[in-house]
C-alpha cells in the first residue's frame, strides 16, 4: 500500500446474539481509493459499512479512520458520511436544505453554506432543483441529491450502501460512470457496498469479496476475476467451469474426475486434490478438433442462450458434465453456425485456467 | 355493461349515503332543534319555551325569533368567564398531555415490535372500565384522607393532608388522566411511521441525538401532535363530569355552566344558546386544525 490508509480495520468482529455477522476482518483501504465490498446478501458487508459509519459497534477489534481510533466515537463525530440505500432524504426539507443540513450542524457560516450547497448541487447536475421537495424528484434525482448531501461535508471517507440498487438498468449504467467521475474529481475515498459484481467490477479500484462474515479475497477487479482465490470467488464473480480432480505432480498434469485424459496445467504444482477453473470466454469452440492443442474436450451442444452480443453454449460432455462456452456473435448472419446436438470440440490454453485448492 | 356500471354507481352512492343519512337524522336534526330553541323565549310550562312559529288555521301567523339569549351570554360575566376558564383548562391540559404523551409515544414507537402491542394495550386498558367509575376512583385518591395523602403522610413528606380534591388542580389531574390516550395514540401513529434511516442520516451528517430530534423527529410528527392536541382539547373544553366531580365551587367550565342553566334554572333557550355558542367557539380551532393538517400532509407526502 503506497498510499496512506483512509480506513484501517483490525480483527473487527460483530456478533448479534449467537450469530456472527462479521468474523474477524483485517483490511486497509488507501486514501483516494474506490473500494467495493462485494458479496451475497447476509454476508456481513452492510454490517461492516455500518460499523465504519458508527451505527454499529464492533464486538471486538478496532476501526481507525484517517489514523484516528474510532472506538466509542458516535456517528455524528466521525469524519465519514454515508449515502443510504433508500437515500434517507428529509421529506420535510427542500433539496437545498437537505444538502445544507450537515453544514449547519458544523456551524459553517451562512454565506459559505449557500456557496458550498450550490457547488455540491452543480457537481451532481441538480443546480436548478434546490427549491424542490424530495417527493417531487425522480429516483435518479434523489440519488444525486443524497450524493451531494454527503459530498458537501467533504468527508475523509464516503460510504455508499448499494447506491444504485433503486435505479433502473439503463440509468444505473450511466450513473456508474458518473459516480466514478465525481469520485476522481473530488478525490474522496469511496467505500461501496454492493451485491452486483458487474457494478463492483466497473467502478472499483479494488474489491473485497465477502461471504459469511469473512473477506475471501481482496484485489483489483481483473485480479479477482482472472485469478480468484477460491471456488466461491470464482463462482460469485462471473461464470466459471469447474473440473474437480487431482494434481498428479512431477509435471503429470491434472486428472479431472470423469474425464479421460489428464489436463495440462501451467506452473509447478504440489500434488493433491484441487479444482481447475476455466471461464467460458476462454474456451475455444469448433466442429473440428484443434490440431496441436492441449486440454481438448468434446461434447454436444445442449442449449444455446442468445444474448445479442454473445451467445452462451451449454455443451454436454461424455461424462455428463455441462461446460459453458461463450462465443461472440461477430457477424450479422442469422445462422449461428452451430446448433443443438452438434458435436463440438472445446479447448483452452493452460495459462487461461486457474487451479483452485 | 351500462346497467352494471349504473348499478355499481348506485351501490356506491348508497354506501356513502347511509352514514350521511344517519348523521343527518341523529346529529343534524337534534342540532337544528337546539338551534331553534336557542332563538325562542323562555316560559314556564312543558316544553319550557315559547314556540318559534305561531300557526293558526293552517297558516303561518308569526315568527318569533330573538337573539336575546345570545345577548345574555355576553352580558353575564359568568358565561364569558366560563368560556375563558374552559379554554384555559383545556389548553393547559392539552399541553400537559403533550408533554407526558410524547415521550410515551416515542418510547412505544421505539420499543421492540413484539413489545409494542402490549404497551399500546396498556395505554387503552383504562377504557375497559367506565369513565365515571375511574373519575370516582380519583376522588378516592385525591380526597383529604385519600390514598395520595395517606401515602405522602406515611412517607413523612408532608405533615398535613394536601387539599387537592375540589380544586382546579384536581380538574387538571382528571382531564390529563382521562384524555392522555387520545394524545398518545395519534402521536404513536405518526412516530411509528418515521423512517429510522432519517435519524441515522441526521446523525451521520453531524447532528447529535437532541438536534436530530428537533430537526427530524419533531417536525415529522407534527401531524400527530396536531391531531392528538385536537382530540384532547375539543372534548376537554366541553367536559362536564370531571369539573363537576373533582372541581370546586369556583371551577366553572362551559359544560358545567350549561348543565346548571339547563337543569337547575330550567332555562332551555339560554342553555341552547350557550350550546350553540360553544359549538361556534370550537368550530374555529377545528377549522384551523383541518387547515394545518391539510398543509402538513401536503408537505410530508411522498
Amino acid at each position: 500500500m503506497e498510499r496512506p490508509a483512509a480506513i484501517r480495520l483490525e480483527a473487527v468482529e460483530k456478533r448479534f446474539g449467537a450469530s456472527t455477522a462479521v468474523a474477524g476482518i483485517d483490511l486497509t483501504i488507501g486514501e483516494g481509493e474506490f473500494f467495493s465490498l462485494l458479496g451475497p446478501s447476509g454476508c456481513g458487508k452492510t454490517t461492516l459499512l455500518r460499523m465504519m459509519a458508527g451505527f454499529e459497534n464492533p464486538s471486538s477489534g478496532r476501526i481507525a479512520i484517517g489514523g484516528a481510533d474510532m472506538t466509542g466515537v458516535p456517528p455524528y463525530e466521525r469524519p465519514v458520511n454515508m449515502m443510504f440505500q433508500s437515500y434517507a432524504l428529509f421529506p420535510h426539507m427542500s433539496v437545498a436544505d437537505n444538502v445544507a443540513f450537515g453544514l449547519k450542524q458544523d456551524g459553517v457560516p451562512r454565506p459559505e453554506i449557500a456557496r458550498r450547497v450550490a457547488e455540491a448541487l452543480d457537481l451532481v447536475r441538480m443546480g436548478d432543483f434546490g427549491r424542490r421537495r424530495p417527493h417531487q424528484l425522480s429516483g435518479g434525482q434523489r440519488q444525486r441529491v443524497a450524493l451531494a448531501r454527503c459530498l458537501v461535508k467533504r468527508p475523509k471517507v464516503l460510504l455508499l450502501d448499494e447506491p444504485l440498487s433503486a435505479l433502473d438498468k439503463k440509468l444505473r449504467e450511466q450513473t456508474q460512470f458518473e459516480l466514478v467521475n465525481i469520485q476522481e474529481k473530488v478525490g474522496i475515498t469511496f467505500v461501496m457496498v454492493t451485491h452486483d459484481q458487474e457494478e463492483a467490477m466497473t467502478m472499483s479500484s479494488r474489491i473485497a469479496v465477502m461471504d459469511h462474515g469473512r473477506i475471501l479475497q481482496v484485489g483489483r477487479p481483473h485480479e479477482v476475476y482472472e485469478y480468484p482465490a477460491n471456488r466461491f470467488v470464482a463462482d460469485f464473480i462471473g461464470t466459471a467451469n469447474f473440473f474437480p480432480g487431482t494434481v498428479l505432480g512431477d509435471g503429470g498434469g491434472f486428472a479431472a474426475d470423469g474425464l479421460a485424459g489428464p489436463l495440462t496445467v501451467s506452473g509447478d504444482l504440489p500434488p493433491g486434490p484441487a479444482t481447475v477453473m476455466v471461464r467460458p470466454e476462454k474456451l475455444v469452440m469448433g466442429r473440428e478438433a484443434p490440431a496441436g492443442a492441449v486440454n481438448v474436450l468434446s461434447g454436444t451442444v445442449a442449449e444455446i442462450a442468445y444474448l445479442g452480443d454473445v451467445s452462451i453454449y451449454h455443451v454436454r460432455l461424455a461424462s455428463g458434465a455441462l461446460v459453458l462456452a461463450t462465443a461472440a456473435n461477430l457477424r450479422h448472419s442469422a445462422e449461428p453456425g452451430l446448433t443443438w446436438d452438434d458435436r463440438v470440440f472445446l479447448s483452452w490454453h493452460p495459462a487461461n485456467a486457474v487451479v483452485l485448492r | 355493461m351500462r346497467t352494471a356500471g349504473w348499478r355499481r354507481d348506485w351501490g356506491r352512492r348508497l354506501v356513502v349515503a347511509l352514514p350521511f343519512l344517519w348523521l343527518g337524522l341523529f346529529f343534524l336534526v337534534p342540532l337544528l332543534i337546539v338551534g331553534k330553541i336557542s332563538l325562542s323565549e323562555t316560559r314556564s310550562g312543558i316544553p319550557p319555551y315559547e314556540p318559534l312559529f305561531e300557526i293558526a288555521d293552517g297558516a303561518l301567523v308569526q315568527v318569533r325569533a330573538s337573539l336575546a339569549n345570545f345577548a345574555l351570554l355576553f352580558e353575564d360575566d359568568l358565561y364569558v368567564g366560563a368560556y375563558f376558564q374552559s379554554l384555559t383548562i383545556a389548553g393547559l391540559s392539552t399541553l400537559a398531555c403533550l408533554l407526558i404523551g410524547y415521550p410515551m409515544a416515542l418510547g412505544i414507537a421505539r420499543a421492540r415490535p413484539e413489545r409494542r402491542s402490549i404497551l399500546l394495550l396498556l395505554v387503552i386498558l383504562p377504557f375497559w372500565t367506565s369513565f365515571l367509575i375511574r373519575v370516582y376512583a380519583w376522588m378516592g385518591i385525591l380526597k383529604d384522607e385519600g390514598l395520595l395523602n395517606a401515602l405522602l403522610l406515611g412517607l413523612g413528606l408532608i405533615d398535613q393532608p394536601l387539599i387537592i380534591l375540589n380544586t382546579d388542580a384536581a380538574v387538571y389531574i382528571g382531564i390529563v388522566y382521562s384524555y392522555l390516550p387520545f394524545m398518545v395514540l395519534p402521536l404513536y401513529a405518526s412516530l411509528e411511521k418515521l423512517d429510522p434511516f432519517l435519524l441515522e442520516a441526521a446523525a451521520d451528517l453531524g447532528a447529535p441525538p437532541w438536534r436530530a430530534f428537533l430537526a427530524v423527529t419533531l417536525p415529522l410528527s407534527a401531524p400527530g401532535i396536531v391531531a392528538g392536541s385536537m382530540l384532547v382539547f375539543v372534548p376537554a373544553v366541553g367536559e362536564y363530569v370531571i369539573p363537576d366531580l373533582l372541581g370546586g365551587g369556583d371551577t366553572l367550565m362551559m359544560g358545567k355552566a350549561l348543565w346548571d342553566v339547563f337543569a337547575q334554572n330550567r332555562d332551555w333557550p339560554a342553555a341552547s344558546a350557550l350550546a350553540v355558542a360553544m359549538l361556534a367557539a370550537l368550530a374555529l380551532p377545528m377549522a384551523l386544525f383541518h387547515h394545518l393538517q391539510g398543509r402538513l400532509e401536503g408537505d410530508g407526502g411522498a
